[in-house]
């Protein structure tokens, strides 16, 4: 049977190849290959929240009342998500319950299970007033719907708990000032990943390690929308989500195209297919949140970036990028987003294997020119994140 | 008498702690090198001259990308972890059998996502056995390498000649500490 399957794999290998969009250089059109980097010593660009620093918005700089951080939300989403409209930025913080040197076990530090280890909240900072609100003790990862609707995981305890499950509801606000409502039908590992149209995706982590998605239709009103799958992104309409299937959970991994509104199955690209120009290897994971506009996505991958191509259903790979650091272990890019509707041009963070972690930069990638630009590094405590909503669809 | 009652409770305390379990320590050491081709071993050593006494090793497997921050996929992260729990029986959704619970750990030596719900474990059922109903990938039967990628735990195999590696940690470690369920006093991990 295994055979049967690597024999599929080739098959499709090869038709993916040939839907490739391939096309010549020459900065206009993208084609896959390895990106030159350059490192620089430019600032970080776009939209960016640093510690309590907001900055790139275009209401301008904002200093927020706490730092903006994220541990348990790690990857998975933006630290701070920006409203529709622009006037709000909710933002995750923490405060540990104590000093930990992370390199040693917890135990040895007099930290049993069961002892708080820290305090999520999100907060609502409104960049016209300059009004700075915490939701709530226990409150992580938020979405804003078109309408200003805000979605975020609310802990049933405001303490996270060393080695225990934190379990949360799902809430919605229909502004940051009105009553929450919740929405789950019981608390569970629930992470708010982002709106599509007027459906709530959530990443629901299960008890033993990896996590399915839901979706919320309303108020108690949840249904299972991929099992063992990771979100990608989620289409601007809507109307669609892109998911992983990584090898910890299929020896098939692939990229899926799920309709959010019945669940179904429209398209599906085996990652054995999705080659990297330089090794000739098929890469061997994916990672969002990535970014869709119009009908392109770009998803980080285990060698540098992939960009997708998605009308009408269809799914295939537009470039497969190429890029070394992203290629060695510790450093894949996280959180890569278009710079603009262009999709010229991709910036992604990602800590600097060489400095075992220690160390991020920010790299804009001109996916035309096969190069990037690698920014100074900064601490990776004390790194940037990208401020963005992984949110689509304007219901 | 305060003295006398000193060195009873003292000489008591001595007699009830069996030498091994007051002159030894077991523990893991898991170090990287590949998804699905690492090295973890287990230990007993000297508590007080660090020798170890005995160890076993084994091929293991650890998520499915090297990047340790990435929840779900990517490896564990280094440092030193606790083993919270050790159960024989275990019945989650996703990991069955043989497990040993790790501690929370923050990856970049403290710099990034906090890393949850790890686990030791292999493809089994709650009792040990295999459940291989399909001719595909089956989440508790051991069918081969690719078994060895994990959503970020640590993996050992199930497989033949038996016992099975999940078997010999199994074993050395009821030999060598005996504990089950969750622990009060810890147990080490080290990831590098």
């Amino acid at each position: 049977m295994k055979r049967l399957v690597w024999f599929s794999s080739a098959l499709v290998l090869v038709a993916v190849g040939l839907s490739i969009h391939l096309v010549t250089a020459g900065g206009t059109s993208a084609r896959s290959g390895r990106a030159a980097v350059r490192v620089s010593r430019a600032a970080p660009t776009g939209a960016i929240v640093r510690a309590r620093r907001l900055l790139g918005l275009t209401t301008g700089p904002a200093t927020l009342d706490l730092p903006a951080s994220a541990p348990l939300v790690g990857n998975l989403g933006p630290a701070a998500v920006p409203s529709r409209d622009g006037r709000y930025v909710a933002y995750n913080t923490w405060r540990w319950a104590k000093q930990i040197d992370w390199q040693q076990s917890l135990g040895s530090q007099g930290i049993r299970t069961g002892d708080p280890l820290g305090w999520p909240a999100l907060r609502v900072r409104d960049l016209q007033t300059g009004a700075d609100v915490a939701l709530g003790a226990g409150s992580l990862s938020a979405a804003w719907r078109a309408d200003g609707e805000l979605a975020y995981a609310q802990g049933t305890t405001p303490d996270y708990l060393a080695n225990t499950p934190y379990l949360r509801d799902v809430v919605v606000r229909r502004t940051p000032a009105a009553a929450p409502v919740v929405w789950s039908s019981a608390p569970d590992r629930y992470l708010v990943e982002g709106w599509a149209g007027n459906r709530l995706v959530v990443r629901r982590e299960l008890p033993d390690g990896g996590a399915d998605l839901v979706v919320f239709d309303g108020p108690r009103s949840m249904r299972p929308l991929a099992s063992g799958a990771e979100l990608l992104a989620i289409d601007p309409n809507g109307s669609d989500v892109l998911v992983a299937e990584n090898l910890g959970t299929t020896p098939a991994p692939a990229v899926r195209l799920i309709a959010v509104a019945d669940g179904h199955e429209e398209g599906r690209l085996p990652l054995a297919g999705i080659i990297d120009p330089t090794t000739k290897a098929a890469i061997t994971s994916v990672a969002g949140p990535g970014d869709w506009r119009r009908d392109r996505a770009v998803i980080s991958s285990s060698s540098g970036l992939v960009v997708l191509h998605v009308t009408g259903g269809a799914l295939s790979i537009e470039q497969v990028m190429h890029v070394d650091s992203a290629s060695k272990p510790g450093g894949v890019f996280y959180e890569p987003r278009f710079t603009d509707d262009s999709e010229h041009t991709i910036v992604a963070w990602a800590d600097l294997p060489a400095s075992s972690g220690r160390q991020s930069a920010q790299f804009v990638c001109d996916r035309f020119a096969l190069s990037c630009t690698e920014s100074a590094p900064v601490a990776s405590q004390a790194a940037p994140r990208p401020v963005y909503d992984e949110s689509g669809g304007d219901q | 008498m305060t003295a006398r009652i000193a060195i009873l409770a003292l000489v008591t305390a001595f007699v009830c702690v069996s030498p091994a379990q007051a002159a030894t320590n077991v523990f893991f050491a898991f170090h990287r090198s590949t998804n699905t081709n690492s090295y973890l071993t287990i230990n007993r050593e000297d508590t007080f001259s660090g020798k170890i006494l005995s160890q076993q090793g084994f091929r293991a497997g650890s998520g499915s990308s090297t990047n340790e921050c990435q929840t779900g996929v990517g490896w564990l992260p280094t440092g030193w972890y606790d083993i919270v729990g050790h159960f024989d029986n275990y019945n989650g959704s996703l990991i069955k059998g043989r497990v040993w619970q790790l501690s929370d750990k923050r990856c970049n030596g403290g710099t990034g996502t906090l890393r949850t719900q790890l686990f030791i474990h292999s493809e089994e059922t709650s009792d040990q056995g295999q459940y291989c109903p399909t001719s595909g990938d089956d989440p508790f039967c051991w069918e081969g390498t690719s078994d060895y990628y994990s959503d970020g735990c640590i993996k050992l195999a199930h497989a033949q000649p038996y016992p099975s590696d999940i078997a010999k940690a199994d074993n050395d470690w009821d030999a060598w500490d005996g504990r089950h369920g969750y622990f009060t006093s810890v147990t080490s991990v080290f990831v590098s």
